[in-house]
Order: structure tokens, then C-alpha cells, then sequence
């Protein structure tokens, strides 16, 4: 009981229950945010576009537990979300599973697959470890696209509602949607947490400093990274169910390497190893996304001479050369900026006092 | 004045300090003898006079300051680098093994030909084809082809039968003649052969230095500094 | 019997353009332990230029098509060698950031492409003879393939010479080795590696000239798609070797057309399934050296 109050009472805990306090409520409440939402915020349109944030932002805490806490670098990370996607619909569509149970089944395939394919991937290290990945994605992909019948091919799967509560379907209920993947995103930060803090945490963050040093001490390396690549897995799975019926479909560009290529670009400018960093900037790029677009195409971009206007009129462009600047400049991501701004001002405190 | 002068050396390798507060003089001729057990820091004490690992404090060749400057411009400024396990090319053959050594200028081909008839003789051939004993006479050959004002000579007689040894010996006192060495070596008869003053190293720390021949003839220091009886056996062993 | 000298000679095609885009991706990473993600872009930007140059002066005659060549190399090039200078020498020795950052000019070299020649594919034509087909036993071979395959075999002839007859192609062979011996030998590497991208932008460059020719377009898109297959096709020859990705590249051009026409178009699959069991059974490739 004593654990859970000092829990309680830390600064981080009461700044995250606030938080999601504040998110929880935003559906009952009449925000606007001109120029990142759509309309205020009990509006269906903003809420589709908050809760597809946050699964981003899930999957970029995915993504973190693989690169941040475990040094892996994977390239194939997009084909657990298309697992739990594709599966679900395909459940949803081919048998008469109602929504719970077929979400228990996929996360349970999910598992078992994130587990297998892992334990397959760790065999090798380093950049044969990221090839690996990207193969078994492509060969995902393959599969996907060439298996209509199931997955409707290139076309995309569409979410078959039939045995979808009602409480989730219909635009009148993304509030609801919105709460349930608030909730997921909690659980997933919740969820990093505790692999990063428990003695697999530990010990997979010391190979990613010094495997040798873990070798020697007798630890075997293989366990802790495969338990953290399978929960990464599971994680993302998660996230590609409740995609499905957040965005009424999935389609073959969940499985794509640029997906995960910019999960990747997501996490490295959060700051890799943080966690806040991770989510957020999830959170941020998907809200960024469709304002950086409609800056490309605004009038003052219009107006510029050729030679400016051609770049920046490319939201990739612009998001390319931020991640080279970042890599370049700025190697903790905006997370370490963040470090950095509040250390500095910690001790320019200590000086003044 | 001597030709290197190094204080207060400190090394990392991995994160991990290799060696601390390394300080001392190499004379402009002769051998210098670096001594001490097995993982001492003795190899990585050359390899931070050269920059190949992370490394702070002064470092001095003819007066000149070279702890900041980048590894090949400190081995073009004159020194010869034989490291420990050779690492000759395998895929190049001998010549190219030369040749890629070779910094233009002044060039001692023909003084190392005279040396190295053996090798001389096998230029087409895979460096990684020769025999140890070979591999080790390309690596002694490559540094003794510049002019140079220094060599840094890292366990050359490591893993070579006795009649091998006794050539490297021979190849090196030759070259000692015109160029001073700054030699790491197990082989306690090499040393005493070669050296004159020497360092002895423990803990990556400077614990001793003096002349090798003292050292070497005295038992109590050798068995204290090196872990071996005089005569070069190992402690405990008749 | 006709079918399979067209499939052979198509994948032998094929092949030899992942070829093109290997060598560099090989070299760069054996020499300097980088994982080049923007090569595709040096490809692409390659046929770009060749296509503006064959838009001013036409493409139809061998002069004016072999002057498309020359321009696709040295754009490949000198994007590349910029690449090197501004971008991964900075980043020295970190080699995750290193290919982070390839990851970053991929994105932006691709859109700023979009933006500068639009998304849509771009129509170009060579000299009429590549459209036109030779009877091999039977077979009717479209003249393209061959062009591909004449292509790559003087580049990697070339390649091979200036590895084995000049000092720096000395200097690549032995850094590929062990990069840090070279140093201690008094050679400076760094010019080694901006030599090393500057090579593989040309080949990439001019297998973007050729690959439109064998397309029939331009696009931003033509160096990405190709790239996937180009990593597969280096990692199976083992990164840092030219002989094995030249053997690999033949294996998975020829692979891949069997697979899709007589396995009913599971090519990519097979490719990817041989990816796969390379990395298990000998991670270092056909000829690879072991990682750094």
C-alpha cells in the first residue's frame, strides 16, 4: 500500500493522471485548436483524428521497447499491426465471432507469431537482424496481396460490423472509440513501463550497451530480447485491431516499410529511449501530418520563389530534412532537448540560489 | 632531449580506462622495452600514442605535440607500427601488402630486401597463404620500408617457433641500429637481448623503469613485476 | 524451350540492373560500414538526368544515348559524393545514426524529386534498336535486356580493374579488410569512402539511365522499388564483396522470373524466402566478409 502511495505522489504519475484526465474529458468539452483539428473537440471528425494519434503514438511505444530499451533495429515492425488488423477483419468477415472474442484469438496468434518470427530473427544480430525483419514484412506484404479472397487485395479489407458492438459503430459513437483507444494508449505506455523497469528490462538494456559484458556474466542473452520482442509484437497487434475498427478498414499500406520507416523517424525524433518522446511525438506527427499538407499548399508557400517553394510544397520533404537536421544535431531527438532545456534550468537555479 | 616524451597518458577502450597517468621518455636510439603480465595495458599503451583508441594527455615526437592529431597524419609525421597478430592484408598479396605500406619519399627497399630474402621471393603470393613466422617478417618489413624516426613494435616473437624468433630478433637488432624501437615483448631472452631501458607496467600504471638488463638479471624484480623466475620460467613451475 | 531463354535472358536483365545498385551498397558497406538507405535516390536522379538530357538533345543515336549515360553517372556521382561529405562523415564511426540518416535523405530526395519532376511516370525512348527483338534459338529477346546486361558487365569489369590496378582501388581492397590497419599505415580512409560513394552513385546513376530505357519511364519512385531487391541482392553476396553480389544479383534476377512465371508469380516471395534462409544458414553471404 505504501509503494502505491509513493507511486501516487511522484511528479511524473500525478502529471500523467492529469493528463489523461484532461484527454478523457475532451469529448464532453467545446476546444477548438484551429489549424490541428478539424472542428472542436466533441466533433466526430477531430475525434477520429485524436484516437488515430494515439494508436500512432501506441505503435511508436511499440516501437520505442524494440529500439530504445532493446538496441534492436527492426524494419519489419509494421507487419505485427497488419497482423492484428488483417487478422481481426478476416475473423470479422469470414466466421460469426463476436468482436471480444476475436480480438482474444488474434492477440493470441499475435503472440504465439511475434514469438515464433522473433525467436527465428535474434538468431542473428545487428543489420542481419533489421534484413530479417524487413524480409518477413515483405513476405507479409506478399501474402496480403495475393491472397484477395481473404484480404481483398490491393483494395484494402473493409470492417465487417455484423458482430461489432453497436456501441463502437457509427460515426455518433467515435466518442467511444476515442475512449477505448485513450485507454489503449494508456495501457501500452503502462506496458513499456513495466518491461522497461523489470529484469528483463534491465538486463536487455545492458546487452544494448555491452552484450559481451552481459555474456560474460553469465546471462544469456536470447530471453529477455525475445520477451521484449514478442510484448513490441503483441503491442503493435493490439494497435491494428482496434486501427480496424477505428478507421472501418485496413488496407496493404499498414504492412509497407515506410510505415515502419516512420514509426522509426517518429521514435528518433522523440529521442530514442524515451518514452514520452515516443508517444508524443506519435501523437504529434499524425496531428502534423494533415497540418504540415495543408501548409504545403497554403498561399504564403505559393508565393515564394521557385527555388524555396518546390521543397517546402512536400510535407516528406520537409519531414526528411528534419530528421537529417535532428540525426545531425540533435542526437537525444526533442526528448534530450527537453533534458537538456530543463537540467539547464535546474541548474541556472542552483547557481541563482 | 628524447625523441617521445609522454605524460600523464590516459586510455579507453569501450568505455573502459586501459591505462592512467602513463608517463615516460623513449631515448633517440635503441630499444625501449615495454614489460609487464599479461593485460597490463602494454598494447594499448602504443595504440594511444598512435590515436587508434580514445585517449587523453600529452604526447611528444622530436618536441612536437601528437595526442590531438588524427592516426595517419602521426604515422606520416615518421612512425612504423607493427601491431600484436600482425594484421597483414590475407586478400592482397605480399607486394600489395608492400606497396599500400610504402609512403613514398625515401624509400629503404633495398635495405629491406637484404633482410627479408624469404619474403622477396614470394611477392605474388596471398599474404594469407604464408606460414606465421612469414606474416610476421611482411609486418616487420612494412614498417622498416619508410624512413622513419620511430617503430612500435607490439610482441613480434608471439606464437613463432625458436628458430623464428631468433631471426625476428636478428631483423630487429639490425634495425635497431639505425632507428630506436619502442618494443612490447613476453619473451623475456628477446629483451634481454635487445633492450636497454625499459617501463614495466601493472594495473594500465607505470610502476617501473630502469634498465631491462638490471631488471631482468635481478630475480626478486622480475618475479615481482612479471610473475616469472629470471631464467624465464613461469612462477611455480622448476 | 523458348520461354525459358526469354525468362533467363529477362532475369539475367533484371539482375544485372540490381547489380548496378549493389556494387555501390557492397562497397559502402564493406569499406565504411554504412547502410546506405538513399541509394535508390542516386539511381533515380541518375535517370532523371539522363532523361533532360535526352528532352534537349534526343536519345535516338548512340552518341547522343551514351552522352545520357555519361550525365546519368556523374549526377549519380556527385549526389552521392555531396551525400558522403555532408551527411555521413560528420557522423563518423556512428554507424545507426549513419544509416538513420540515409534514412531521412530517401524521404526528402524522393519528394523534393516529386516536387521538382512531379509524381507521374515520365515517357522516355533510346536508340529505336532497344525496341526492337533478337531471335536467340528461337526466343524473341527484346534488345533492352541486353543493353542491361552489356551495362553491368563493363561496370563491374570496370569496377574490378580499378580495384585491382590502381592505389586507391588498393587502398578500398585493403580498408574493406581492416579499415583501421590502413590508418595505422599512414592513409588517410576518408577520401577512400567519398571515392568509394562516388563509384556507387555513378553505377546507381547509370543504371537509372538504363533502367528507364528498360521501363520506359522516369519516376521518383523507380530507385525505391528497385532498392529492396538491390539489399537482398547484397546481402545475399555478402556486404563488402562485388563477386558476390554480381553472383547474387544473377541468382535472384533469374530466381525471380522462374518463381513468377512457372510458381504463378510468387517471385518476390522465393526472393524473400531466400533472403531469409541466407541470413540463418550463413549470415556473411555467398562471399561476405564478417560484419564490423
Amino acid at each position: 500500500m505504501d509503494k502505491l502511495i509513493e507511486f501516487l505522489k511522484r511528479p511524473a504519475t500525478l502529471v500523467g493522471l492529469g493528463l489523461i484526465a484532461v484527454m478523457a474529458l475532451l469529448p464532453v468539452l467545446n476546444l477548438t485548436i484551429p489549424g490541428v483539428l478539424p472542428g472542436p473537440t466533441w466533433s466526430p471528425g477531430s475525434l477520429q483524428l485524436l484516437a488515430l494519434a494515439m494508436l500512432i503514438g501506441s505503435m511508436a511505444l511499440s516501437y520505442h521497447l524494440l529500439l530504445g530499451v532493446a538496441g534492436l533495429l527492426s524494419f519489419g515492425h509494421a507487419l505485427y499491426l497488419a497482423m492484428g488488423s488483417y487478422g481481426l477483419g478476416i475473423l470479422l468477415r469470414e466466421t460469426n465471432l463476436t468482436l471480444l472474442p476475436a480480438m482474444v484469438i488474434v492477440f493470441g496468434v499475435a503472440l504465439l507469431a511475434a514469438f515464433l518470427l522473433g525467436y527465428v530473427s535474434l538468431q542473428v544480430t545487428g543489420i542481419a537482424f533489421a534484413m530479417v525483419t524487413l524480409a518477413f514484412a515483405q513476405a507479409g506484404s506478399v501474402l496480403i496481396r495475393r491472397n484477395s479472397q481473404f484480404t481483398n487485395g490491393e483494395e484494402g479489407l473493409p470492417l465487417n460490423i455484423a458482430n461489432v458492438p453497436d456501441f463502437l459503430v457509427g460515426v455518433f459513437n467515435t466518442r467511444n472509440l476515442y475512449w477505448v483507444t485513450l485507454l489503449v494508449m494508456v495501457l501500452c505506455f503502462l506496458a513499456a513501463a513495466w518491461v522497461e523497469r523489470s529484469r528483463a528490462g534491465h538486463v536487455v538494456a545492458a546487452i544494448r550497451e555491452n552484450e559481451l559484458r552481459v555474456r560474460v556474466l553469465g546471462i544469456k542473452p536470447l530471453m529477455p530480447k525475445l520477451i521484449t520482442v514478442t510484448v513490441a509484437g503483441v503491442m503493435a497487434a493490439v494497435v491494428g485491431m482496434i486501427y480496424l475498427v477505428l478507421q472501418s478498414g485496413t488496407s496493404p499500406e499498414n504492412i509497407s516499410a515506410d510505415l515502419t520507416l516512420t514509426i522509426l523517424v517518429i521514435v528518433v525524433l522523440g529521442g530514442v529511449g524515451s518514452r514520452w518522446g515516443a508517444m508524443i511525438g506519435g501523437m504529434v506527427y499524425v496531428l502534423l501530418e494533415q497540418r504540415l499538407t495543408a501548409f504545403a499548399r497554403s498561399e504564403q508557400i505559393e508565393e515564394l520563389p521557385e527555388i524555396l517553394r518546390v521543397p517546402l510544397s512536400e510535407p516528406l520533404f520537409i519531414l526528411g530534412t528534419l530528421f537529417i537536421l535532428v540525426v545531425l544535431f540533435l542526437p537525444g531527438g526533442f526528448a534530450g532537448l527537453g533534458r537538456r532545456i530543463s537540467s539547464g534550468r535546474r541548474a541556472k537555479l542552483k547557481e541563482l540560489s | 632531449m628524447s625523441l617521445l616524451s609522454v605524460r600523464n597518458l590516459h586510455a579507453k577502450i569501450a568505455g573502459q580506462q586501459v591505462i592512467e597517468d602513463i608517463s615516460f621518455e623513449v631515448p633517440a636510439s635503441g630499444v625501449t622495452a615495454v614489460l609487464g603480465r599479461n593485460g597490463v595495458g602494454k598494447s594499448s599503451t602504443l595504440k594511444a600514442l598512435l590515436g587508434l583508441i580514445e585517449r587523453s594527455g600529452e604526447v611528444e615526437l622530436e618536441g612536437v605535440r601528437i595526442d590531438g592529431v588524427q592516426t595517419h597524419r602521426i604515422i606520416r609525421k615518421g612512425i612504423g607500427y607493427v601491431p600484436e597478430e600482425r594484421e597483414i592484408f590475407s586478400s592482397l598479396t605480399v607486394a600489395e601488402n608492400l606497396r599500400l605500406a610504402e609512403r613514398g619519399g625515401n624509400s629503404n627497399r633495398k635495405m629491406v630486401e637484404n633482410l627479408f630474402p624469404d619474403i622477396y621471393s614470394r611477392l605474388g603470393q596471398k599474404a594469407g597463404t604464408l606460414s606465421g613466422g612469414q606474416q610476421q617478417m611482411v609486418s616487420l618489413a612494412r614498417a622498416l620500408l619508410n624512413e622513419n624516426k620511430i617503430l612500435l613494435i607490439d610482441e613480434p616473437t608471439k606464437g613463432l617457433a625458436p628458430k623464428i624468433v631468433t631471426q625476428v630478433t636478428e631483423v630487429l637488432k639490425k634495425a635497431a641500429e639505425t632507428v630506436p624501437i619502442l618494443l612490447v615483448e613476453q619473451n623475456l631472452k628477446v629483451v634481454k637481448d635487445l633492450a636497454g631501458p625499459c617501463i614495466v607496467l601493472e594495473g594500465g600504471r607505470v610502476v617501473h623503469s630502469g634498465s631491462s638488463k638490471e631488471l631482468l638479471d635481478s630475480e626478486e624484480l622480475t618475479m615481482k613485476y612479471l610473475g616469472v623466475h629470471a631464467g624465464g620460467k613461469e612462477k611455480g613451475v622448476s | 524451350m523458348e520461354t525459358l531463354i526469354l525468362l533467363l535472358v529477362t532475369g539475367l536483365g533484371l539482375g544485372a540492373l540490381y547489380f548496378l545498385i549493389a556494387s555501390g551498397l557492397s562497397l559502402i558497406y564493406g569499406l565504411m560500414g554504412v547502410l546506405n538507405f538513399a541509394h535508390g535516390s542516386f539511381l533515380t536522379f541518375g535517370g532523371f538526368a539522363g532523361m533532360e538530357v535526352a528532352r534537349r538533345i534526343g536519345a535516338e543515336t548512340w552518341p547522343q544515348f551514351i552522352l545520357a549515360l555519361i550525365v546519368g553517372a556523374l549526377a549519380g556521382a556527385v549526389f552521392a559524393s555531396l551525400t558522403e561529405l555532408l551527411l555521413i562523415r560528420p557522423l563518423y564511426l556512428r554507424h545507426i545514426e549513419q544509416a538513420l540518416i540515409t534514412v531521412g535523405l530517401s524521404l526528402a530526395s524522393v519528394a523534393l524529386m516529386e516536387g521538382i519532376w512531379g509524381a507521374d511516370p515520365i515517357y522516355v525512348s533510346g536508340p529505336p534498336i532497344l525496341n526492337e527483338v533478337t531471335e536467340i534459338a528461337g526466343a524473341r529477346i527484346p534488345n533492352d535486356r541486353f543493353l542491361l546486361i552489356l551495362g553491368a558487365v563493363l561496370i563491374l569489369a570496370g569496377i574490378m580493374l580499378f580495384l585491382r590496378f590502381t592505389r586507391f582501388g588498393l587502398v578500398i581492397r585493403a580498408g574493406v579488410e581492416n579499415r583501421s590497419m590502413v590508418t595505422a599505415l599512414g592513409i588517410d580512409v576518408r577520401t577512400a569512402f567519398t571515392l568509394v560513394f562516388a563509384i556507387g552513385g555513378a553505377a546507381a546513376g547509370i543504371g537509372g539511365v538504363l533502367a528507364s530505357q528498360y521501363f520506359g519511364y522516369v519516376s521518383p519512385h523507380i530507385g525505391g522499388s528497385l532498392l529492396i531487391f538491390a539489399f537482398i541482392v547484397t546481402i545475399i553476396g555478402g556486404l563488402g564483396s562485388l563477386a558476390g553480389a554480381a553472383i547474387a544479383a544473377v541468382i535472384v534476377g533469374v530466381l525471380q522470373q522462374l518463381a513468377n512465371f512457372y510458381l504463378g508469380g510468387t517471385g518476390d516471395l522465393i526472393v524473400v524466402i531466400l533472403l531469409a534462409a541466407v541470413l540463418l544458414l550463413r549470415p556473411s553471404g555467398i562471399m561476405g566478409k564478417r560484419a564490423h
